[in-house]
C-alpha cells in the first residue's frame, strides 16, 4: 500500500505547528536525530498544569517523519502529559492511516520519541 | 549482458536491482557451488581421513589458490579467509594496534567506509596515537608529501569509494608513502574494486588489502584478507582456538604458521568454495568486459538523469580520479528514504542513507544521498525505467 497518500503529502508539503512561535514561552523542549538517514527534530512545548497547551516543532526529515510530527503535533495539542506519554507506536501507525514498512517505522517515530522526550520533566 | 546466469530473474522478473555496491547478485555457479558442498562433500577440513573430508579440504585449500591467483598474491599462504572485509580490518586494528603507541600516527581519508574508518579511530583513542583524516584540500599524493612522518605507522584507504565511485590512485599513493616512511604499513580497502577492475597486489605493492565475497558474486559470510608473507608472520594472531595452534601443553601454546594462524575455528568452508566459483565466474566475463560495461552504464546513468531530473546532483569525485561503477546523488526537495522507498514500490533497489560514510556525508554537508550501483545483469532499459519513474517521483514531491 501507498503510504505516500494524499493526507501525507500535504502535511510534508504544508506541516502543521512547523514554525516555533517566540510570543509563546516554550517551558519543555527536546532535540532528536536518526543519523542513519539525516533526519533531526526539534520540539518545543509549553506544558501547564500537566496539559500540552502548545507544541511546536522544526524538522528537516523525510516525508514520512515531517507529516508525522505535523500530524502527532496537531493531535497532542491540548492532551494531558499522561496520555501523550502512553502513546505508542502502534497510535502513530493509526494516525497516519498506512501501512508502514519495519525500515521506515523509524522515520514515522522519531517525532512521537522526540515529544515524549520533551515532556518527559513534566 | 548476464541476465540469464542470476535465477533470481527467474523468481523476480521485473527485478530491477541497482545496489550491487551493497551485495551482488549470485550467479547459479555459485548457487550450485555451495549446494554441491553442503549436499555432497558436508564435513569438516583439514584433519578427516575420509573421502569427503579429504575432497572438501582440497576445495578450500582450492579456493584460497583460486584467490591468490585473482588478486595476484605471491603465495597462498598470504590469503586469509575472513568473513568479510570489516572483520579482515578489525582483525588488522587488533593485531596491528599492539604495536601502536602514544605519538604515532594512523592516516585514513573522508572516503572511507565506516569498516575502514571506526576500528582506526577506536585503536588511536585506546592508544593515544593521532587519527588524521585526509580530505581533499590538496590532492592526495601531495597530501602524503606533505602530511606523512616518521611518526605515521598507518595508512589506509579505498581503492573505490562506495559513494562516489571514484578510483583512488592506490599505486602512486604507495609509491609516496614508501619513499617518506619506509616502515609504515599500507592498508587498501577493496571491496568496491574486486567486482569492476583487476587487483595485483605484488603491483599496488600494499601490505594488506580486503575484500568481502559478496560483493564479488560470492556468499555472504566469506572474506578475504591478504598480507605480505613476512607481514603476517610478524603479526600476532587475533582469535585463538582449534586450528590456529602447532602445539598446546599445560604451559604454553606455540601457533600455526600462516594462513592457519589467523583462522581459528571451523572457517565458512562452502562459501570460501563459492567465492572460488564467483571469482571463476567474474573471469569468465573478463575484466575488458566489465569495465566496457560498467562505462556504458555510467555514461548512459549521467545523460539519462541530466534529461529527465536536471535538478539531480550527481556526488562527484573528491579527488578527482576516474569513476567506476557507483553514483550517489541528492534531488533538491525530496529525502533520499522517500525516493527509494517508492522506488523501491516498484522493485527498483537502490540504496539511502549515508552508505557507512558518515564523515564523507557530513564533509559534503548533506545528511544522506540516494545510490545507484551495477552489476553484470544491469542494462541501459534498467536506468531508464529507474529514470522515468524517479522522474515522475520528483514531480510529485514538487
Amino acid at each position: 500500500m501507498n503510504a505516500y497518500t494524499d493526507e501525507i503529502m500535504d502535511h510534508y508539503r504544508h506541516p502543521r505547528n512547523s514554525k516555533f512561535d517566540p510570543r509563546v514561552a516554550y517551558n519543555s523542549t527536546s532535540d532528536m536525530d536518526n543519523p542513519s538517514c539525516g533526519d533531526q527534530i526539534q520540539v518545543k512545548a509549553l506544558v501547564l498544569d500537566g496539559y500540552i497547551k502548545d507544541i511546536a516543532f522544526e524538522e528537516i526529515g523525510c516525508a514520512l517523519s515531517t507529516a508525522s510530527a505535523s500530524m502527532l503535533s496537531e493531535m497532542v495539542k491540548g492532551k494531558s502529559v499522561e496520555e501523550v506519554r502512553r502513546m505508542t507506536s502502534d497510535d502513530v501507525v493509526k494516525l497516519l492511516a498506512i501501512s508502514i514498512s519495519p525500515v521506515r517505522l523509524k522515520c514515522a517515530l522519531m517525532p512521537l520519541e522526540a515529544i515524549q522526550k520533551a515532556i518527559s520533566s513534566h | 549482458m548476464k541476465r540469464s546466469d542470476f535465477p533470481i530473474f527467474q523468481s523476480i522478473p521485473q527485478l530491477n536491482y541497482l545496489d550491487s555496491g551493497a551485495t551482488a547478485l549470485k550467479p547459479q555457479a555459485v548457487i550450485e557451488s555451495l549446494t554441491h558442498y553442503y549436499r555432497d562433500c558436508s564435513s569438516n577440513i583439514h584433519r578427516g581421513l575420509y573421502p569427503i573430508s579429504i575432497q572438501a579440504s582440497l576445495a578450500y585449500e582450492g579456493a584460497r589458490h583460486t584467490v591468490a591467483t585473482f588478486i595476484h598474491a605471491a603465495d597462498d599462504k598470504e590469503i586469509i579467509f575472513t568473513k568479510g572485509a570489516s572483520e579482515g580490518l578489525n582483525l588488522l586494528a587488533s593485531s596491528l594496534g599492539k604495536d601502536i603507541h602514544q605519538h604515532d600516527e594512523i592516516i585514513c581519508t573522508i572516503l572511507e567506509h565506516h569498516s575502514n574508518f571506526v576500528p582506526w579511530q577506536e585503536l588511536a583513542a585506546r592508544t593515544g596515537a593521532s587519527f588524521v583524516v585526509i580530505t581533499p584540500t590538496t590532492d592526495i599524493v601531495s597530501f602524503c608529501k606533505t602530511h606523512l612522518t616518521s611518526r605515521t605507522k598507518i595508512v589506509t584507504f579505498p581503492y573505490v569509494s562506495n559513494v562516489t565511485g571514484e578510483v583512488l590512485p592506490v599505486k602512486k599513493l604507495i609509491q609516496q608513502v614508501r619513499k617518506i616512511n619506509p616502515l609504515a604499513v599500507c592498508i587498501v580497502d577493496a571491496s568496491q574494486a574486486v567486482a569492476h577492475m583487476p587487483v595485483d597486489v605484488q603491483d599496488l605493492d600494499c601490505d594488506y588489502l580486503v575484500f568481502s565475497g559478496h560483493k564479488l558474486y560470492g556468499p555472504t559470510g566469506i572474506g578475504v584478507l591478504y598480507g605480505k608473507q613476512d607481514r603476517l608472520r610478524a603479526l600476532p594472531p587475533y582469535q585463538f582456538g582449534g586450528d590456529m595452534i602447532h602445539s598446546v601443553s599445560l604451559e604454553k601454546t606455540s601457533y600455526a604458521d600462516i594462513p592457519n594462524k589467523f583462522e581459528a575455528g571451523t572457517p565458512p568452508i562452502g562459501e570460501a568454495i563459492g567465492l572460488a566459483e564467483a571469482i571463476r565466474y567474474v573471469l569468465s566475463v573478463g575484466f575488458d568486459a566489465i569495465a566496457q560495461h560498467d562505462h556504458l552504464l555510467l555514461t548512459h546513468f549521467e545523460k539519462a538523469m541530466h534529461k529527465s531530473i536536471p535538478q539531480l546532483q550527481i556526488l562527484q569525485p573528491l579527488f578527482g580520479g576516474p569513476k567506476t561503477s557507483v553514483a550517489s546523488f541528492t534531488v533538491p526537495h525530496v529525502h533520499p528514504h522517500d525516493m527509494a522507498d517508492l522506488l523501491g514500490q516498484k522493485d527498483i533497489c537502490v540504496r539511502a542513507g549515508h552508505h557507512c560514510a558518515q564523515p564523507l556525508h557530513t564533509y559534503l554537508k548533506i545528511p544522506a544521498s540516494c545510490r545507484v550501483s551495477f552489476g553484470v545483469y544491469n542494462n541501459t532499459f534498467d536506468i531508464d525505467s529507474f529514470a522515468d519513474v524517479l522522474s515522475s517521483i520528483c514531480q510529485s514531491f514538487l
